[in-house]
């Protein structure tokens, strides 16, 4: 079988972040929230789609997401959606992935010499 | 599940590291679901919904290394390794020195009561040989055999593998081996003694070392079955 081509090294937290931004918009199960992390990033994130079940558990087991088995086009689903602490998490992480982006922004734009972007 | 390799390699890879059964079967049940909606709505070949899936290895250590990082002692190895091979010694000594002190507050209450001898020369021989072993036995041997099966448990509740169950039944059987009971008898009341010291002394320590590593071995052996049944099934 061709193994699935992934890119680990941008992957770290980037994937629970996603999740947590796609799930709070609606709930959502495991087929639906793959597609959709594909659509919204163009396919730009590549990874073997059996590794978004972890992640999701983990989320639920740290009481970031809840699930519940409902019957979804006549089969039994397991959908996810985020809690109210998932929530206050995910609004601190976009915070910080915010203030990464524009610090390796202000890196490649040359400012080393500039004020530091992330305080 | 039309391709049982990529399935059966996935589950016997969940259940070899040690992750409960009900979430070996949430997790299976969960990505067949994915799999015939892979192959439903894109129209994919069998073998592309499976390359989409990604290598069971893959998917497997995922799924091990989340599981793992839903607990502390997951998450922090170092917190793990004070946990699994410091903190037996501590309850082992801990365990045993309130086994002895509950059966010393048993005894003085029995002799108050006028139920036991005031002093030890009125046993009858064979309980002064026997008691140091059933001393030993109660407050050594019992707790070591309890916590070997507690610290097992624990490992086995956070996934974190049979390594992580053998170390405290080693540091258990170590510590409980070193550890010996000695009784003297007085015909003097008060003039008798229990002595509880480290060191090689008597060949109870030998049993005293067994225990736990038998109650470990027992442990993972009762689990490596589950797990076998769990497999077959």
């Amino acid at each position: 079988m061709k193994s699935k081509r992934t890119n680990p090294d941008f992957l770290n937290g980037v994937p629970e972040l996603l999740i947590l931004s796609l799930l709070s918009r609606r709930s959502m199960y495991g087929y639906e929230l793959v597609q959709s992390i594909r659509q919204s990033t163009n396919g730009t994130l590549e990874f073997g789609e059996g590794c978004v079940y972890p992640i999701l558990h983990r989320l639920e087991a740290d009481g970031l997401l809840d699930s519940k088995r409902e019957t979804v086009a006549g089969r039994s689903r397991v959908i996810y959606r985020v809690t109210a602490k998932g929530a206050k998490r995910l609004a601190s992480a976009v915070t910080t992935w915010q203030q990464i982006v524009r610090a390796v922004h202000h890196a490649l734009q040359g400012g080393e010499h500039g004020q530091p972007a992330l305080v | 599940m039309g391709n049982r390799p990529w399935f059966e390699d996935l589950r016997r890879r969940l259940i070899r590291h040690g992750l409960p059964h009900g979430y070996v079967r949430r997790f299976m049940e969960e990505v067949t679901d994915h799999l015939e909606d892979l192959k439903e709505k894109t129209m994919k070949s069998e073998a592309e919904a499976y390359a989409r899936l990604g290598p069971s290895k893959q998917v497997a250590e995922a799924a091990v290394v989340a599981y793992r990082r839903r607990s502390f002692l997951g998450r922090h190895p170092v917190a793990a390794l004070l946990v699994f091979a410091v903190s037996p010694v501590i309850s082992l000594c801990v365990l045993t020195a309130l086994t002895f002190a509950g059966l010393m507050a048993l005894a003085v209450t029995a002799q108050r009561l006028g139920l036991m001898a005031c002093h030890g020369m009125q046993f009858g021989p064979t309980v002064q040989v026997t008691l140091p072993y059933v001393l030993a036995l109660a407050a050594i041997v019992v707790p070591s055999m309890i916590l070997s099966l507690l610290y097992c448990g624990l490992a086995r509740r956070t996934g974190m593998g049979r390594k992580w169950m053998l170390l405290p039944c080693g540091v258990l059987a170590v510590t409980a081996a070193a550890v010996y009971c000695q009784v003297t008898f007085s015909a003097t009341p008060g003039d008798g003694t229990i002595f509880i010291g480290l060191g090689a002394h008597s060949m109870v320590q030998v049993a005293q070392f067994f225990v736990p590593v038998a109650f470990g071995w027992w442990f993972i052996r009762r689990q490596r079955l589950r797990d076998q049944l769990q497999l077959s099934s």
